[in-house]
């Protein structure tokens, strides 16, 4: 027989469920809408029926649902008349029915989104990594050294944060110029290389470490270095990790920056190409739904796999020891 | 944690990989393999969707049909982006040799001489193409008696409105409202249909509109009898917005939101409304056709010219307005083409030859055939593709037939911060729903602020 341990905390797990629906509540319309077709997802008139007509029992039906799928059934089998006909004589207003994974298709096969998702993988691997690596030894010379201007160095950095992206984009759209980085990986890649943030995010978590540890390493004879790399990394790995995640999320979700300094479609990122399904004079939201589906899939995946460490490094971050 | 670091760092080699292998699958013919060596012409633009098809196919065909040249399209994704880089790659030194952009920014790039007088370029041709533009586009883009620009994709806007439902309700299904007052009419027995018989659906509307839209309520303005920017007496820009025309233009509005025979929404809202049945008419685009039409499967459904409205002898403020006749008025909208003066003579000859080819009569009677803008020549006006088109589709006439009374934007420098100005007073005025006048004199006040210090 099943049991509640403890019934006492019933209130705050349907809080909690409740909170769960809501905030996924967008996903799932995102995923539904990505199986629909456009007529479908702009006439239904009860605006919380998720499903789509090709997954929804008749039961759930209205009368406006029920008529849809009724024409669409009418559509279907003069489309299928229309392909008996030799192909000058068919009517071209006719068009083919609506499937399931058409959406996906359209999506796929709009815009190169294969090359869009290598293109975001391989930057946003390269950019989190190397800029992790950079940002850790940054924030090591910063929590354990002292050198001339240490502190106005590390004020200016933090200027830095103050300015907003959109006012150095003509600058630094200029400085790639000269470079002749425009149109190329380095444009997407080396400016995020060095990042304030980072740099700041590791420095507190590097203070709380007890500088004891660093004199009784330098006694036994370990380098800058080596403490760094066997003392420090593996105690800042839950940092580490949080930063990783923003790091990871800033690079997917990156869209104005690589539409400034990319022209050619191979070098285009997955937002870029998310942002073709919205033209000035409409949207299709569909297609939409379905590259944005599969623009979030890998982080879900990769959430699922990577979980363990993510609640560890939840769970761990502040702690000392 | 060191299985996840090898596990992501042979997955960063794998993906390299698959890069490089796209590359190499996915390599463009080299020019010699087209055949010779073809000077390289980029031109930047924003036709996406359907458009964008349409645009690749026609630059294909361009590129098929000689051997001089090579266009490289390359879309932005919207006019906003598009300015954005054309503005930056202009900083650097590494501008397009085409691209698309609205008349405000023509005029800075002329000011510092960026782009290319199209006169200079049309003096050398035996064709009297300027002859031979469309009036009103031809003005558009003239700049202190000189061509800078040359039309490309212009556009104006339309009635769509839902034949089915105007069947439904007891009107007309072949003809939309001719006047705003009718206008009036026909949203209240829609609405009022609607509300009172019996299983009808109550949530449907007579007029959908987006919210803040400048571009319908200058239209409106238009309509009225009004005016956007003059020069005031002491040689000083003004604008018309505190006059009668512009708060009548921005009471009609109102009154019908506060009677509830009109909804407002936010971005294109109004055209999902409108294929979801939900409203009976809208004021859109001709190019939103293009989007819409496939997705109308429910109803039957009509283009009109927008409505107009009868003046009375003391509300025309345009000498050329009669007193009592339907006062009509429409405003141009879509992009031209600059050709930029990147110092390469063989580059702004190829920008040139691809311009004049695509806005030939029939290449540029097939672009207007497929994406709905407004042809740039008359020739393509009469041209057979044409008259054929409107043969087979009545809904493409309007357009045409709101040709002789086609106005276009102020073409200042500080036109987009005055449209920005204009958008904040129009949307505090359908939701605060004060007095006309009241959001009418602020925002004349606010842009006569601007426009002090503005030059033409």
């Amino acid at each position: 027989m099943f049991k509640f341990k403890h019934p006492e905390y019933a209130p705050v797990h349907v809080l909690l469920i409740l909170g769960s629906i809501f905030m996924l509540f967008p996903f799932i319309w995102m995923i539904a809408t990505s199986f629909k077709s456009q007529d479908e997802i702009l006439t239904t008139s009860k605006s919380i029926v998720l499903l789509p007509d090709l997954a929804r029992p008749s039961f759930l039906n209205g009368e406006e649902e029920t008529a849809r799928i009724e024409r669409k059934k009418e559509e279907a089998k003069a489309w299928q008349a229309e392909q008996a006909r030799p192909q000058a004589e068919r009517n071209k207003k006719i068009q083919a029915p609506f499937h399931w994974f058409d959406n996906y298709l359209f999506a796929l096969k709009a815009q190169p989104f294969y090359r869009f998702f290598l293109n975001t993988i391989f930057v946003t691997i390269t950019v989190t990594t190397v800029s992790l690596f950079f940002a850790s030894l940054a924030a090591y010379a910063f929590a354990f050294f002292n050198f001339p201007f240490k502190n106005a160095m590390f004020m200016m950095m933090l200027g830095t944060m103050m300015l907003p992206q959109q006012a150095l984009l003509i600058p630094n759209y200029i400085f790639l110029s000269k470079l002749g980085w425009v149109n190329t990986y380095m444009a997407l890649i080396v400016p995020w290389l060095a990042s304030a943030y980072s740099v700041f995010f590791l420095r507190q978590f590097f203070l709380q470490l007890p500088k004891d540890l660093f004199e009784a390493a330098t006694i036994d004879g370990c380098t800058r270095f080596q403490f760094y790399y066997k003392v420090v990394l593996p105690l800042s790995i839950p940092s580490m990790v949080t930063l990783g995640i923003f790091s990871f999320l800033a690079n997917w979700n990156s869209f104005v920056w690589p539409l400034i300094v990319t022209n050619d479609t191979n070098l285009r990122v997955i937002q870029v190409g998310l942002s073709y399904f919205s033209s000035e004079a409409g949207t299709r939201w569909g297609p939409l739904m379905a590259a944005s589906t599969m623009t979030i899939l890998p982080l879900v995946i990769g959430y699922f796999l990577a979980q363990k460490q993510f609640v560890e490094s939840q769970a761990t971050t502040g702690m000392k020891e | 944690m060191r299985n996840f670091i090898i596990a992501t760092f042979i997955c960063w080699i794998l993906v390299i990989g698959l890069i490089i292998q796209d590359d190499a699958q996915n390599a463009r013919p080299s020019d010699a393999a087209i055949g010779g060596d073809k000077v390289e012409v980029v031109f930047w633009h924003a036709m996406g969707g359907p458009l964008g098809i349409v645009m690749n196919d026609l630059v294909d065909r361009y590129n098929k049909s000689q051997n001089t040249y090579f266009v490289k399209s390359v879309n932005m994704g919207s006019y906003d982006t598009l300015a954005k880089k054309v503005l930056a790659s202009l900083v650097a030194n590494e501008a397009p040799d085409i691209s698309q952009n609205y008349e405000t920014l023509t005029k800075k790039f002329i000011k510092h001489s960026k782009i290319v007088c199209l006169d200079d370029l049309i003096a050398s041709e035996s064709e009297d193409i300027k002859g031979d533009i469309i009036p009103v586009l031809l003005e558009n883009n003239t700049f202190d008696g000189k061509l800078y620009s040359f039309p490309f994709n212009k556009s104006v806007p339309v009635l769509y409105y839902n034949k089915t439902m105007f069947a439904k309700v007891g009107l007309d299904p072949n003809r939309g409202p001719e006047t705003l007052d009718e206008m009036v009419e026909y949203c209240r027995k829609i609405t009022k249909y609607h509300q009172e018989t019996p299983g009808a659906d109550r949530s449907v509307y007579g007029y959908g509109c987006s919210k803040a839209n400048v571009w319908s309520f200058l239209n409106r303005i238009i309509q009225c009898g009004g005016r956007i920017v003059y020069d005031g007496p002491d040689g000083v820009m003004k604008s018309g917005f505190a006059e009668a025309p512009a708060v009548k233009a921005l009471k009609f509005l109102q009154d019908m939101l506060r009677e509830g025979i009109a909804r407002e929404g936010q971005g294109f809202d109004h055209q999902n409304d409108f294929i979801a049945g939900k409203v009976g008419m809208i004021e859109s685009s001709i190019v939103s056709k293009v989007f819409m039409e496939a997705d109308i499967k429910a109803f039957d459904y009509g283009i009109a010219p927008l409505p107009g409205q009868v003046l009375g002898a003391a509300e025309a403020t345009q000498p050329s307005t009669a007193a009592g006749v339907i006062n009509r008025g429409v405003i141009l909208s879509g992009s031209n083409i600059n050709i930029f003066n990147n110092g390469d003579p063989k580059k702004v000859a190829g920008a040139w030859d691809f311009v004049k080819w695509f806005t030939s009569t029939d290449v540029g009677a097939e672009w207007a055939v497929r994406t709905t803008y407004l042809p740039v020549r008359k020739s393509s006006v009469d041209s057979d593709i044409v008259k054929k088109a409107l043969e087979e589709d009545a809904n493409l006439k309007a357009p045409f037939v709101q040709l002789d009374y086609c106005h276009f934007e102020p073409r200042l420098s500080v036109w987009f911060e005055i449209r920005d100005l204009m958008a904040d007073h129009l949307e505090r005025a359908t939701i605060d729903m004060g007095p006309a006048e009241l959001y009418c004199n602020q925002m004349a006040a606010d842009v006569d602020a601007i426009l002090k210090h503005a030059t033409r």
